[in-house]
């Protein structure tokens, strides 16, 4: 085998050496290049924020010259000065924020103009700085980014819209939960949060919508739960006469966990004894709110449920319910019905 | 058969090795190009999103995401104070830490109870994961969020699954006692969870502690390492992570969330199991298992790894204990590919049935005997006269500039996102690594992996220990594996 295959193989090996020796000289090289851009940004934005750094504080204190300051913005340093006023937006509110948008407003085409040409991330880099320095005025920009094209940008709108509190942006934000499909629930509840106080009104029209997609509703209903809505509780307690989905009846039992009252509690009540140990334990905190002395023995029994997160739910419930009597006693027992009852005791 | 007929079958023979170490050698250096340049994809994006979505702005809107972080923990007593005081330093809103002494026989109980002010605390366990006998739980008074179970001896899978026995939050971390988070690598890690609500595991960058500066439990100056074999391992590291883990997540196929530094989501690692008592490798072997389990019951799910959170880890500095780990490195990926190996090429697995797993399996797991009998055949061939010296020198030299072709793009990855080693000294300290570390390292790291591929079929099960130098924080066991992702493969 030897002479031919080497005759065969031993050209292709020179060359394949040639080619790997090239390829690894052009990695260490461009890892030199990239080092060397890095510092001269580094560098750059340094003298950047030494440049603007002090006038930008005596304007904050109310102390410096915004023209003064703005002059120091030379052409092509747009996009720069803006980011360097977001990283203090998010610092800041009151005053602060109305100076910071002021200073922003005159550069802010430029991002509108990246917003319409640039790449998904880019875009959404640019709704994230106009939510931070462009509102109110670019609100209505944000509102049709919802509908971008990619769901990161529509998402990012929806962050920067939740801030105005305005009910119609909590409803178009509602409409678009199926594209935002992919986020945790405590993310999205946590927006329609911050979007919907004084929008209560639309999540729990949302919440009480049948037609809507079970996973939409439990997130809705967590951010009333968030937001405590008292006039939630009727709505959810009605949605579990109804509900099969696990996520939407335990959002809605922790939901009246939080707000329900005595009047809710028939709608408890049942599931108490669900095959789902996730709605029983949901289900038996809430007892633990909306129940009352005559609800103890069903507490009691829960503490031995085979699930451990119910027993444990059971005995907060005791502890709402009856105060220091049963559970105290409880403690004394050995095993896990003493175990449970001393873990809450001593929350 | 005539003696020409004997002959023309060793031939023949010699001539079939030679193919298939040459095929083999050509897959597995494909296989890294592939991940290499589907993480050079991957990293050039990551960096952009992660300015579009600040994690600090996420963390805001969704409140944080309870985590329990459980720290298994084995005659740790010299440096168990100051792993917990960095633990407890962490950025992170809400967050406990389950510290599990697995029956040490040094002070490790004795130490945490004084220095952190703890008293016998009630805790019902969430799950019945069988493990050693629990002897009391422990809470502190001094940070409320710090408890320790105190556990008869069972290993470290053992009390990891003790501490998911009593973790009672929707996510938990497995972190070796001997690692030290960044202050924000919980958060960076948790983000993966927040964005897809899929995920169901996810890891972050280990990267190599020695020779920085460590001060309170964090790392405050990063430097390369004085010691040759760490400075390798750095090397290794980079590969292994930004080239190898980042490449197989761009692929949607990663199968290993490193034992040093992982968060999981407690309900999916309760129902498939947790983790596996039985085996030398048990952060491989549970990453798999998650997947089986998943795909077994249609649920949707993602394990993601995420390259900017990091732990720092301790490596061997010293022959010996590197050569152990290397040992059971190799001896818990056979355990993981032999277990699961009906997802061997099972298109019902996807990507991880169909690219992953048969890398793992034929490349990694198989790759040392692959190597060892290309060595011999190869000798045999040039002893024979079959090849001559400049032929074997082109072949092996094409083998060392594709090794450090490899390694100089996962340090231009580096460069290219996190750029941790600031010195150019030290940058140019690494190039000269990519190239020392085909003169015996690489070969070293062969030898070990063979070593363990016979340990493993002659039925080896120890963990070996490990010299240690310590950074002030810790010691341990040195999990943070870097294995099958080019990490060990001999050039």
């Amino acid at each position: 085998m030897g002479e031919t295959w080497e005759e065969h193989v031993f050209p292709w090996l020179g060359v394949l050496s040639a080619l790997l020796l090239a390829v690894a000289l052009l990695f260490t090289l461009l890892t030199l290049v990239l080092r060397w851009r890095h510092h001269r940004a580094d560098r750059v934005w340094r003298e950047l924020e030494a440049r603007w750094e002090r006038q930008l504080l005596e304007v904050l204190a109310g102390a410096g010259d915004a023209a003064a300051l703005l002059g120091r913005v030379r052409p092509g340093e747009a996009l720069r000065f803006l980011a360097y006023l977001s990283r203090y937006a998010r610092r800041v509110t009151g005053e602060e924020t109305r100076i910071l948008r002021a200073l922003a407003r005159p550069h802010l085409p430029r991002l509108e103009a990246v917003y319409r040409r640039g790449a998904a991330e880019e875009r959404a880099r640019a709704v994230q700085t106009l939510g931070l320095l462009g509102m109110p005025d670019y609100a209505p920009l944000l509102r049709r980014a919802l509908d971008d094209p990619s769901p990161l940008v529509s998402i990012i709108a929806a962050r920067a819209l939740s801030g105005l509190h305005e009910p119609g942006d909590v409803s178009r934000v509602i409409e678009r939960l199926h594209r935002y499909a992919l986020w945790h629930p405590a993310f999205l509840a946590g927006l329609l949060t911050d979007a919907g106080k004084g929008g209560e009104a639309v999540l729990r029209d949302a919440l009480a919508d049948d037609g809507r997609p079970s996973g939409e509703r439990a997130v809705v209903a967590q951010a009333l739960r968030n937001l405590r809505d008292p006039r939630a509780a009727d709505a959810a307690a009605a949605v579990l006469a109804r509900a099969g989905d696990t996520d939407l009846t335990v959002a809605c039992l922790r939901l009246l966990a939080e707000v329900g009252e005595g009047r809710h509690r028939p709608a408890v009540l049942p599931l108490l004894d669900d095959p789902r140990f996730q709605v029983r334990a949901a289900a038996v905190a809430a007892l633990g709110v909306v129940g009352g002395e005559r609800d103890v023995s069903d507490a009691r029994a829960a503490l031995d449920d085979p699930s451990s997160w119910v027993g444990l739910e059971a005995a907060r419930a005791l502890r709402a319910l009856d105060g220091d009597t049963v559970l105290p006693e409880i403690a004394r027992e050995p095993g896990r019905r003493g175990v449970l009852a001393r873990q809450v005791l001593a929350e | 058969m005539s003696g020409s007929g004997v002959a023309d079958a060793v031939w023949a023979l010699l001539w079939g090795v030679n193919v298939l170490v040459l095929g083999y050698f050509l897959l597995l250096n494909g296989v890294y190009l592939l991940t290499t340049l589907a993480a050079f994809r991957a990293l050039r994006r990551y960096p952009r999103r992660l300015k579009t979505v600040e994690v600090e702005e996420l963390m805001r809107t969704a409140g944080a995401l309870p985590v329990s972080l459980v720290v298994p923990a084995y005659n740790e007593g010299a440096s168990c104070v100051e792993a917990t005081r960095a633990l407890l330093t962490l950025r992170y809103p809400d967050y406990h830490i389950l510290f599990v002494n697995d029956g040490s026989t040094d002070e490790t109980l004795e130490r945490m109870v004084a220095a952190y002010e703890m008293e016998p605390a009630p805790l019902a366990p969430t799950a019945g994961l069988a493990t050693g006998a629990v002897r009391g739980i422990w809470r502190s008074r001094r940070n409320p969020n710090l408890w320790l179970i105190d556990k008869e001896n069972g290993g470290k899978a053992d009390a990891q699954n003790a501490g998911l026995n009593y973790c009672r939050t929707p996510l938990f971390g497995a972190i070796d006692a001997d690692s030290l988070l960044e202050p924000d690598a919980v958060t960076r890690v948790v983000r993966a969870f927040l964005e897809d609500a899929r995920t169901v595991a996810a890891g972050g960058v280990i990267r190599i502690v020695n020779g920085c500066a460590v001060r309170a439990g964090q790392v405050v100056d990063v430097r390369l390492p004085r010691n040759l074999l760490a400075r390798f391992q750095v090397l290794e590291y980079l590969r292994a992570f930004l080239s190898g883990r980042m490449g197989w997540d761009a692929l949607g196929a990663p199968l290993i969330i490193s034992g040093a530094f992982g968060i999981f989501h407690r309900a999916t690692v309760v129902e498939a199991g947790g983790f596996d008592r039985t085996t030398v490798g048990e952060d491989m072997e549970l990453t798999v298992r998650l997947h089986r389990h998943c795909r077994a019951r249609g649920v949707p799910y993602r394990i993601r790894f995420v390259p900017d959170p990091v732990a720092w880890t301790e490596c061997p500095e010293d022959v010996r204990s590197l050569g152990r780990q290397r040992d059971r490195w190799q001896r818990g990926l056979m355990e993981s590919m032999w277990r699961h190996r009906t997802m061997l090429l099972n298109p019902r697995y996807g990507a991880v049935g169909l690219l992953a797993y048969p890398y793992f399996f034929f490349l990694e797991m198989l790759g040392p005997v692959i190597e060892a009998v290309g060595f011999v055949a190869f000798a045999v061939t040039v002893l024979a006269g079959g090849a001559s010296a400049a032929y074997v020198g082109a072949f092996l030299g094409v083998a060392v500039l594709l090794g450090m072709a490899l390694s100089l793009a996962a340090v231009g990855l580096e460069e290219l996102t996190f750029r941790r080693y600031t010195r150019t000294r030290s940058l140019v300290a690494i190039f000269g690594l990519a190239i020392l570390e085909n003169l015996g390292y690489r070969q070293l790291n062969a030898y070990w992996r063979i070593r363990g591929f016979i340990t493993k079929l002659r039925g080896g099960t120890g963990w070996g220990d490990m010299r240690r130098r310590g950074f002030g924080t810790g010691a341990g066991n040195g999990s943070g594996r870097a294995v099958g992702d080019g990490a060990g493969v001999d050039a």
